[in-house]
């Protein structure tokens, strides 16, 4: 694993990028290692465009990107092997089985053969899918699905987990579990950036919290530091968000 | 509003139909394009009638059509081998429009009956069957009725009229399959069905040239065909002129024949209604079911080997011997190929350079056409392109994978043929296998460097999503097919074909560097 020791886990040097319109403005970012990073925002505010450049699925027009010290535009290979992605339409193949899926993934990340069905059978116990696990995906319920795809983002250990609207359409027993999955992962020592526009998701798990608009940094803190930005009354993040983000945009 | 059209009656709901089916059709073709296609559309119909159907008229004019056994036996095929066609299209759209989900759901779910859905569904379907055949004949019935006589215009109601109960046919065969087969395995037998009696009068055709010269049983049928001709079976004032006689403009065999079109489908579409509810139902949970396996237990997992391009190979060999409707779908091109081989092998017979010449040629284009369908579900019909983008497997070893689960299925369906043709003739064998191997390289090269994204369901509109690539795409097996053929001739002219073919690969990574 190439990975510089006490570097940040992402930091991002103005990063810009246009498509009919600016996405990302020239945004500077860091995430440290070991906690867990909410970036809030309004839709189009540049949040999965950002995470999409990270995870190099997007070029950006300009601007760097470090993940763990490694500068991912000049080596994305290292970097996307530190990263897991997991976007909020589950990327799964319905004629695949959860198992099958996840060694396709831990092969396609050239994870250890032998870790990566110990990490399988862990994760597709923890997330109650070792029962189903010779079904076709085809069958599954969306948060089924979900889980599939978090179990695969997992499998090949990451050490920087990036996920967009992970809860979105989960009921609240798998939104916990999936949760719980997210906090063990913060206290082991990964890295994990979400997006939600579930406020309450971000005000209990987060570290810090970022909030961007038109592809800049609003504000960024912990719910203390945010609330203190916000002024007096300010007492949930949901206030601390309308206040910062203009109403008519906010979520 | 007119009560025509008032919301949730047929008309309104056709009319929904035809706009949904009209926006699909020009999806791919935007302002401009569109008016550009609809000119060159409106031109050839005023060639074809200019050039062809006016002179055609003229020539009637001055004759006088009698109606005579062999021209009622004539329009007797011709009107069989277009219901055949429209009963094939109307069994394999009858079968989509159980599956495919569309607005099926916001329709049953609304106070609308099952049977007005399935009435409009099934017009929409007999709409889309007579529109390639009003087109084709446009320019020779209008022709005919401005300079003969206006009688000819009795096709369209002919044609509409077949096309009904052509539709009332398909529907009920899917619906009876369903009812046999269930909706798991009726969506490929429907389209093997629907395949094998679109392709059924060519295949018949072939029974002739396939039996044993001068005796057998191909022959016979076509003597007993004869027979019953000579013996009056076609006279005028039997029933087998019925059609014939309404086509020419009668009125009460016309009416009679339109009548009985109209009465088999409203009948088959009021009986099938509630029924189309049921099924459209099922079809819609055989998604929902997920294969099982046998349970395992507890036992720990196996697996987990194979480098990152080898669980991409496996993967994409899985999903593939997965689907076997995508697949007979695939395979099912290839069924058309099968009358070109008979009347090639039969031509050939005797002459055994010619026969290898022509196994070489087809072995050649097919492995083309088969790579090239495999190559562009391995690339372009990626259900999760982000998972691979976002692993660290870089482009050119993701693309190479992909090509060789392209490449692998279809080597043990050409192994059979130029085996056989090694055996005829070593050189053809090894023509056979060269040409085979470019023309694989080729079609795999050409669909990663012109992806056509699109979901595998979607595999036979997407695969011609555009035309340009796609004829490059025959042009260069073509090229491969013809040098292969003279090579297995021993011809030096060979090299032509090969630089055209070759030529045309150049210029097709050209356009992919530009783009």
């Amino acid at each position: 694993m190439i990975e510089a020791s006490g570097a940040p886990a992402l930091e991002l040097r103005g990063l810009y990028k246009t498509f009919a319109r600016v996405a990302v403005d020239r945004l500077d970012l860091t995430v440290r290692a070991g906690e867990l990073y909410a970036l809030l925002g309004p839709n189009g505010a540049g949040k999965t465009t950002t995470l999409r450049m990270v995870t190099g699925l997007l070029k950006p027009d300009e601007g760097g990107i470090r993940v763990f010290g490694v500068d991912a535009r000049a080596d994305p290979s290292a970097a996307k092997r530190m990263i897991a992605w997991l976007p909020d339409e589950p990327m799964l193949y319905d004629k695949l089985t959860p198992v099958e899926y996840l060694e396709f993934v831990a092969g396609l990340w050239g994870a250890d053969p032998d870790r990566a069905r110990a990490n399988a059978e862990t994760l597709l116990k923890r997330l109650q899918l070792w029962e189903h696990r010779d079904e076709r995906c085809e069958g599954f319920s969306r948060g089924m699905k979900q889980k599939a795809a978090l179990a695969g983002a997992l499998v090949h250990d990451p050490k920087l987990l990036i996920l967009d609207e992970p809860l979105t359409g989960l009921d609240a027993g798998i939104a916990r579990q999936v949760k719980d999955l997210l906090q063990e992962r913060v206290r082991g020592g990964d890295t994990v950036i979400l997006t939600t526009h579930i406020l309450e998701v971000a005000e209990r798990l987060a570290n810090r919290i970022g909030i961007i608009q038109h592809g800049r940094l609003l504000a960024e803190g912990t719910l203390g530091e945010l609330q203190a930005q916000a002024g007096e009354g300010r007492s949930t993040l949901e206030d601390v968000f309308l206040e910062l983000v203009a109403p008519s945009e906010a979520l | 509003m007119s009560v025509l059209a008032a919301p949730g009656s047929i008309p309104w709901l056709l009319r929904h139909e035809i706009r949904l089916g009209w926006r699909g059709i020009w999806s791919s073709q935007k302002g401009k394009a569109r008016r550009v296609w609809f000119g060159v559309l409106a031109l050839v119909v005023v060639v074809a009638a200019f050039s062809v159907g006016v002179p055609f008229a003229l020539f009637l004019s001055r004759i006088d059509v009698a109606l005579s056994p062999p021209l009622i036996a004539g329009i007797d095929l011709g009107l069989a081998i277009i219901a055949s066609l429209m009963i094939a299209q109307g069994l394999n759209s009858a079968t989509l429009a159980l599956y495919e989900r569309r607005d099926l759901d916001l329709l049953l779910s609304s106070p609308i009956s099952a049977t007005r859905v399935l009435t409009v569904r099934a017009l929409a379907i007999a709409l889309g069957s007579v529109a390639l055949f009003v087109g084709l004949a446009t320019p020779f019935v209008v022709s005919l009725a401005v300079f003969g006589d206006p009688r000819w215009l009795a096709a369209y109601p002919v044609l509409m009229a077949l096309a009904l109960a052509s539709t009332a046919v398909g529907l009920a065969i899917a619906m009876g399959l369903f009812a046999v087969l269930g909706a798991r395995r009726t969506r490929i037998v429907a389209q093997i069905l629907a395949a094998l009696i679109g392709a059924g009068f060519f295949l018949l055709s072939q029974v002739g040239n396939l039996a044993p010269r001068g005796e057998g049983r191909g022959r016979a049928w076509l003597e007993r065909g004869q027979a019953w001709a000579a013996s009056g079976g076609f006279d005028p004032d039997t029933p087998a002129a019925w059609p014939a006689r309404a086509l020419l403009g009668e009125p009460l065999p016309l009416l009679l024949f339109t009548a009985a079109g109209v009465a088999l489908f409203a009948g088959v579409t009021a009986l099938l209604g509630r029924k189309f509810a049921g099924d459209a139902a099922a079809a819609a949970g055989i998604g929902g079911g997920g294969r099982k396996r046998r349970a395992r237990g507890d036992a720990a997992l196996g697996g987990f080997t194979g480098g990152s391009g080898g669980v991409l190979v496996r993967k994409e060999l899985k999903l593939l011997a997965r689907d076997p409707y995508l697949m007979s779908q695939v395979l099912m091109q290839l069924l058309y190929l099968i009358p070109l081989a008979f009347v090639i092998w039969r031509n050939a017979f005797g002459n055994a350079d010619a026969t290898a010449a022509a196994g070489t040629a087809g072995v050649v284009f097919l492995t083309s056409q088969l790579v090239g369908n495999l190559a562009w579900i391995t690339v372009s019909a990626e259900d999760a392109p982000d998972l691979i983008a976002a692993s660290p497997l870089n482009k050119r070893q993701a693309d190479r994978a992909k090509a060789t689960a392209a490449l692998l299925p279809v080597i043990p369906v050409i192994a059979v043929p130029i085996l056989g043709l090694l055996v005829l003739s070593p050189i053809a064998g090894l023509a056979a296998a060269a040409g085979a191997a470019a023309a694989a390289v080729s079609s795999a090269s050409i669909n990663i460097w012109h992806q056509r994204p699109g979901r595998r369901q979607d595999f036979r509109k997407s695969r011609r999503s555009s035309w340009l690539v796609s004829l490059a795409e025959t042009g260069v097996a073509f090229a491969w097919s013809s040098a292969a053929a003279l090579l297995a001739l021993l011809q030096p002219w060979w090299v032509i074909p090969a630089c055209v073919g070759a030529g045309l690969v150049v210029l097709l990574r050209r356009g992919e560097a530009r783009a």
